[in-house]
């Protein structure tokens, strides 16, 4: 039970992480930035609106389907706070958590494609070259440092600094956040200038308030198991919290990568993974 | 055979800043062919001046664009004073230039801030523009005002700028020189940037001869078209300009040429600054009636030649033809996106730094028949 209580306090700590990302980079941009509980506002005048139902039905599961698998996600990692006690503690639960957040995204792609809005398309082309890379780089880098420690559950995973253990893979694990929570130089997939707002270009009102909750909730969970597994329990949620300034900072400083040039990249980060994969085993 | 499918950029999108409807023909990422469709913005500039006087005219004139309002005046005042033969004084013709060249440093800096925007990199853009602030601080104290400058009349400007008025102006360049320094170097050797702009857009010499491109656009082409340097007015003659000019002709080359200008535009602003004759003002009436006449004259405007056609009949302007530099550009635009993915599309559109609303022209030839056209049609640009 408690995990349910830990997975809804990060749900709300998770939009306050949202607000604290956009007014870092507001100070860094020399603006005042709105303030940390923008996005309570936001989201408060999203589901004010009405949506209207036009589109295909896929279109309409596709935010419920992706706050669902953000919630999932956000009470595997809360069931590695609990301990063993925990409901959602099994064995290769991490290799669970790894599909959860790769099943997010091709929830978009079923939105973005049932929305036919050419936007959306050209951003779900993008995910799909972009998952070549770092999906299987994602599952691998996982599996490194469960191997390394020899720990088979998140609960059980009670090693502090693991980072120095398995560098490479940590080195790996922070690029490969670049692309799940989209961060520049590698987030092609929703680059503004380019594709307006890529998977979400058709979405709004209750729709969008849902897939931006359910997008919070990702970004945080990316964290809290990055700060899990580099720094251990102890410093999980701290660790979080500096991923939001690290990639707030790389937010404002980097220009964008072209398409091609980031699955480029993201291809040497799956062989540099399966080496490091390999050398372990 | 593979099948080509639209992707819309505009009239509205987070990448231009003007309404402007970008119609690419893509096949997977590529874009095959590109239509530009204009008229949103469309004002009837032109029409506007029609049946006025030349000082009220001229007030028109200024209002023509929100970014290059005193090189839009200077290429009609250099029209109308050169039919009229108004003689101007070496204090009004140094402070048109300086107003010119302040507006020429603020282009390039919003123009500069946009692009980074375009590569994802918004603390530059806002860094830009933050500068680009104090620039238009400068202005209201030259002129009074922040945008449309308004600051000239025929023969004569309307205030005698002061030696701390200038000075001023100079204190506010030497407090960003520093800055734009390290932006030109962080945008020059910044890899992503690099990566994004070098081969992009490429325009070669040829082709840019051949569409008669102006501006840094054919500048960065290794052609040398500027008109205060080819045929100097008004200031401008008592100067030393270097033009900047580069060999590459892609995107990286024309960011560069902009930025580089800006510097060349402080260093002028300081010439004229210390050229300005001690104690001089400005004379006090303008010259109020010019009963007709007309010829063409020409300014160096942030994105290219302003070309201004003034024919004045019995005191009121009979026709006035303005053609804008995105006007002569334009051409080019279409060409310069064909083969490129939809990923450089922003990057290159942006390098060519459209200017929309002070661009849209209709042209209609009338053979004595009335005819109404629809906003549709004026937007489809054709009569079904």
């Amino acid at each position: 039970m408690i995990e349910f209580v830990l997975a809804f306090a990060f749900i709300i700590i998770s939009i306050f992480f949202a607000g604290i990302f956009r007014k870092f980079i507001a100070r860094m941009h020399n603006r005042v930035g709105p303030p940390i509980i923008q996005p309570f506002y936001d989201l408060i005048k999203l589901f004010s609106k009405k949506t209207t139902k036009y589109k295909n039905p896929i279109f309409h599961a596709v935010p419920y389907a992706s706050i669902i698998t953000s919630i999932v996600i956000i009470i595997l990692i809360s069931s590695a706070f609990v301990g063993t006690d925990s409901l959602f503690d099994f064995d290769y639960n991490f290799l669970v958590l790894g599909y959860l957040f790769i099943l997010v995204d091709t929830f978009y792609i079923f939105g973005a494609v049932a929305s036919r809005s050419p936007f959306a398309i050209q951003s779900s082309m993008r995910e799909l070259l972009l998952m070549l890379g770092y999906e299987l780089s994602f599952m691998m880098v996982l599996s490194i440092f469960f191997a390394k420690t020899g720990i088979v559950s998140l609960a059980d995973f009670d090693v502090e600094f693991a980072f120095v253990q398995a560098p490479v893979a940590s080195i790996l694990l922070v690029l490969i956040g670049f692309v799940i929570v989209r961060i520049t130089p590698f987030d092609v997939v929703n680059a503004e200038t380019e594709l307006s707002a890529g998977f979400f270009a058709e979405y709004y009102g209750k729709d969008l308030a849902l897939l931006e909750i359910a997008e919070f909730i990702k970004d945080l969970a990316f964290g809290l198991m990055a700060g899990l597994l580099l720094f251990g329990k102890v410093f999980a949620l701290p660790a979080a919290l500096g991923f939001v300034f690290f990639y707030a900072l790389m937010q404002a400083t980097s220009p964008r990568y072209c398409t091609f040039r980031t699955a480029k990249i993201f291809l040497i980060i799956a062989i540099l993974a399966f080496i490091d994969l390999f050398l372990l085993v | 055979m593979h099948k080509t499918c639209l992707f819309p950029i505009g009239p509205q999108h987070p990448s231009l800043k003007e309404p402007l409807f970008l119609k690419l023909y893509v096949d997977g990422t590529t874009v095959k062919d590109a239509v530009f469709d204009l008229g949103y913005a469309h004002r009837g500039v032109e029409e506007k001046l029609e049946g006025k006087q030349v000082d009220t005219a001229l007030h028109a004139v200024q209002r023509t664009c929100g970014i290059c309002s005193q090189c839009h005046t200077m290429a009609f005042l250099r029209t109308v004073e050169g039919f009229a033969e108004v003689e101007i004084p070496d204090r009004v013709a140094l402070q048109r230039v300086i107003v010119a060249e302040l507006e020429r440093i603020h282009s390039h800096l919003l123009w500069a801030g946009v692009m980074m925007h375009e590569l994802g990199l918004d603390t530059l853009f806002m860094y830009f523009m933050r500068e680009r602030e104090k620039i238009l601080d400068v202005f209201d104290e030259l002129t009074g005002n922040r945008v449309h400058h308004s600051s000239d009349l025929v023969g004569t400007s309307k205030r005698t700028f002061s030696e701390e008025n200038l000075q001023f102006a100079l204190s506010t360049l030497d407090s960003i020189k520093e800055n734009l320094i390290s932006y030109r170097k962080t945008v020059d050797s910044h890899d992503v940037i690099r990566d994004r702009c070098i081969g992009k857009g490429l325009i070669t010499k040829k082709d840019a001869k051949t569409f008669g491109l102006v501006g840094p656009v054919a500048r960065a082409c290794n052609i040398n078209n500027d008109v205060r340097v080819n045929s100097p007015y008004m200031g401008y003659k008592m100067l030393k300009l270097n033009s900047i000019m580069r060999t590459e002709g892609d995107a990286h080359a024309r960011t560069l040429v902009r930025l580089d200008e800006v510097f060349e535009s402080m260093n002028l602003v300081e010439q004229a600054c210390n050229q300005i004759p001690k104690g001089s003002v400005v004379p006090k009436y303008p010259v109020k009636r010019i009963a007709q006449g007309y010829g063409v004259g020409a300014s160096e405007a942030p994105r290219g030649e302003n070309f201004h056609f003034v024919k004045v009949v019995n005191g009121k302007t009979a026709r006035v033809k303005l053609r804008t530099p995105t006007l002569a550009n334009l051409i080019m635009f279409p060409e310069a996106v064909k083969g490129a993915d939809i990923t450089d599309v922003p990057v290159i559109v942006m390098s060519l730094d459209p200017c929309i609303s002070c661009m849209e022209r209709v042209a209609v030839v009338k053979d004595g028949k009335s005819e109404v056209w629809t906003s549709h049609e004026l937007f489809k640009g054709e009569k079904k």
